[in-house]
């Protein structure tokens, strides 16, 4: 009897073991699944980016068709544009000195969101309007949408770039300020000139910096 | 006698011929003439060639035709039933010939200024004209003349008819002393000129004209400017009417006793308009308005641009000055600072008129505001914007209102001052500019523009993205978690 419970309570034992090794196998797959995922993910965003670059590039000689002012956007907001159907970009932001290239969604996109993307903001003009303020905002930080991370490291006259309906639009940055943190950014931009306007976070402290680049005229 | 009587009747007809040019009418010199008895008076003369003093009486000769007064060269030639007789002595008769130019022209204007001209009416006159012309032709023989006196007392009752006669004869040539000049009077005044040389009377006794009055009155010349006027003044010499004869009787001919050409004595004259301006500065709405004193004008020819005078508004707010004819502009070069000066203001002075009162009322200076609101990076009119205009010295509000559907706001007749602006509340989406925006009005009818810009406002999500490493930090736990639970199933089997 005693044999025949011990006997039983061997089992038990071998029994919690292997399950106890088998979670314990499980735990570590899980975790390098989750590291492994999400370098993955990050990677196929990276990938994805390029790719609707590329398909943004190639298709310049396509969005001839595309609104060229952000009235006309706001003016029937319900009407998807061909960007927004197809997700594509309907501009590229290039700044050389920090090595950014990226994309820029419709008004209208749901992708048009400064979590995900670069986000052109609603008082925005498209760069084809004369002594227009075509305004980005971008994440600064850590994170991987942190697109703006190295704007703090552009200087006055540091040339920036935007690709939109087969123009490239040259500017050089003329000012950079910073404003409070308040959910409202003040932009002091000359009112005879062509802009581009970046916004992004300052590190590590309440405020966001405004960059103001002037398109330079061929 | 007979025989000389004949010889001067020939005579008389050979130079009647001759002078018929002389427009002597009659045919004979009988025919032309007679006696007129009226005019009879007593001369006491000396006998030709002795000492003998005779008692004549003489009379009056006239023209038939006009009347005209006759006087001889020749003393005591008389008619005698309209025939020429009474030559005393043919020797010393006198001729025309005999006698010097400028003896002539002294009988001539003796004649002249005699009896007929202006107020030499009374036989004296003749009496006394005759006998001038007798002590030049013959000197020394006239002695006196009574009017009906045998005993010919000598008198001197003709004495002032000669002087006045001589006086004449010997001013015929003088002009009254203030001849020829140029006197400035003002429309309106009197002004009284004295004859130094003391002529006027031989000039009628006054002229009048719509512009002036000219009067002699004694050795005064009395001028009345009506308007303004600006040219001469002409007096005109008395003229002797009916014009005299000299008649000689040895040649049996008569000759214009000369026939002055009437003088006329002219003077300039300037006569200016009296110019009153009055400046009175006020208000419009109230109708008050007050003389403005020390307002400085500066009047300039308007033909020549010249610059004529500075004047400056007395404490009746009036200037006052004399001009003559032509055109000016007055333009005002100082004045009370928050007041409109006048419009340069062109007036002409005219003969028509006796003086010039101008008014001239002025109101603040004021002018319009055009305040526009608009964005600073666009220039586009933003509208519903708050403002306030306050007196920059008072700190008073003027004014508030909101921009319109443009970002206008117009303001009318802003008066004369300094003020700012401020926003008191922003359009939607742009920061409230806090400055005060300074301007000013000087002048009048100006349109002030003044453009506040304010910059826009952007809404922006957070842009700060910090990433925690969650992910990687749970993997890592389940990797821990699942190594540590193998190591001790490990142990815990051995």
């Amino acid at each position: 009897m005693y044999m025949l419970r011990k006997r039983k309570n061997n089992t038990k034992l071998l029994t919690k073991s292997r399950l106890l090794k088998v979670g314990s196998l499980l735990l570590i797959i899980i975790g390098i699944g989750i590291i492994v995922c999400k370098y993955f993910y990050e990677y196929n965003l990276d990938q994805e980016e390029t790719t609707k670059i590329d398909i943004f590039f190639n298709e310049q000689t396509d969005v001839e068709n595309e609104t060229s002012s952000l009235a006309s956007s706001f003016s029937n907001k319900n009407e998807k544009s061909s960007s927004q159907s197809n997700e594509g970009f309907i501009a590229v932001l290039e700044i050389p000195k920090i090595d950014l290239k990226k994309g820029i969604y419709s008004i209208n996109s749901k992708n048009n969101n400064v979590d995900k993307n670069i986000m052109l903001l609603n008082e925005s003009d498209m760069p084809d309007v004369t002594n227009g303020n075509f305004i980005l905002a971008g994440h600064s930080g850590t994170g991987y949408n942190a697109y703006f991370k190295d704007l703090k490291k552009l200087e006055l006259g540091d040339s920036a770039y935007i690709y939109y309906k087969n123009n490239k639009y040259k500017y050089n940055l003329i000012d950079k300020y910073e404003v409070e943190k308040t959910g409202k950014a003040l932009i002091i931009k000359d009112s005879d000139i062509s802009a581009l306007t970046l916004i992004t976070c300052k590190d590590n402290e309440n405020k966001q910096i405004v960059f103001i680049f002037e398109l330079e005229v061929e | 006698m007979r025989k000389n009587i004949t010889k001067i009747l020939l005579i008389a007809l050979a130079i009647f011929n001759v002078f018929a040019f002389m427009k002597v009418n009659a045919q004979t010199i009988q025919d032309e003439l007679f006696i007129d008895y009226d005019y009879q008076w007593w001369v006491a003369t000396y006998n030709w060639g002795t000492t003998d003093r005779v008692k004549t009486q003489e009379k009056m000769i006239r023209r038939k035709s006009d009347n005209a007064p006759v006087y001889c060269i020749q003393a005591d030639i008389k008619l005698i039933s309209g025939v020429v007789n009474g030559i005393v002595d043919e020797d010393t008769m006198v001729s025309m010939t005999n006698l010097s130019k400028e003896q002539m022209d002294r009988i001539r204007l003796i004649a002249y200024y005699g009896y007929g001209y202006g107020s030499h009416t009374s036989p004296e006159w003749y009496y006394a004209t005759q006998m001038l012309i007798w002590q030049i032709t013959n000197p020394g023989y006239i002695y006196a003349i009574e009017d009906n006196d045998s005993t010919l007392t000598p008198s001197n009752r003709y004495d002032s008819y000669y002087a006045e006669i001589n006086s004449l004869v010997d001013n015929h040539t003088t002009q009254p002393s203030f001849y020829g000049q140029k006197v400035e009077m003002t429309a309106g005044n009197t002004i009284t000129l004295t004859d130094t040389n003391g002529v006027l009377s031989k000039y009628y006794e006054g002229v009048e004209t719509d512009n002036y009055s000219a009067n002699i009155d004694g050795n005064n010349l009395v001028i009345t400017a009506k308007t303004g006027y600006e040219g001469e003044i002409m007096l005109t010499t008395k003229e002797n009417t009916n014009r005299p004869i000299l008649y000689e009787g040895a040649n049996q001919y008569c000759l214009s006793a000369g026939d002055p050409v009437a003088g006329l004595a002219y003077l300039e004259i300037y006569a200016n308009v009296p110019f009153t301006g009055t400046k009175y500065y006020g208000n419009e709405n109230t109708g008050v308005y007050i003389p403005e004193q020390g307002a400085v004008f500066e009047l300039y020819d308007e033909s020549t641009g010249e610059l004529i005078e500075t004047l400056t508004t007395d404490a009746d707010g009036a200037m006052n000055i004399n001009l003559g004819f032509g055109k000016y502009r007055l333009h005002q070069i100082k004045g009370i600072e928050s007041y409109k000066f006048i419009e340069d203001y062109t007036f002409e002075v005219t003969a028509t008129q006796t003086k010039i009162n101008v008014m001239f009322k002025n109101e603040k200076i004021k002018s319009d505001l055009i305040f526009t609101k608009t964005d600073f990076s666009t220039d586009l009119g933003l509208p519903n914007t708050l403002i306030e205009i306050y007196d920059a010295n008072t700190d008073e509000l003027v004014f508030s209102g909101r921009t319109d559907e443009d970002g206008y706001i117009i303001i009318k007749n802003m008066e004369y001052g300094d003020y700012y602006i401020l926003e008191k509340e922003a359009p939607e989406g742009y920061e409230l500019n806090p400055d005060r925006m300074y301007f000013s009005i000087t002048e009048d009818g100006q349109i002030i523009k003044v453009n506040m810009k304010d910059s826009r406002i952007v809404e922006v999500p957070d842009t700060s993205s910090i990433d925690y490493h969650i992910f990687e930090i749970i993997g890592c736990i389940a990797i821990i978690s699942g190594v540590g639970m193998y190591v001790y199933v490990k142990k815990k089997k051995k």
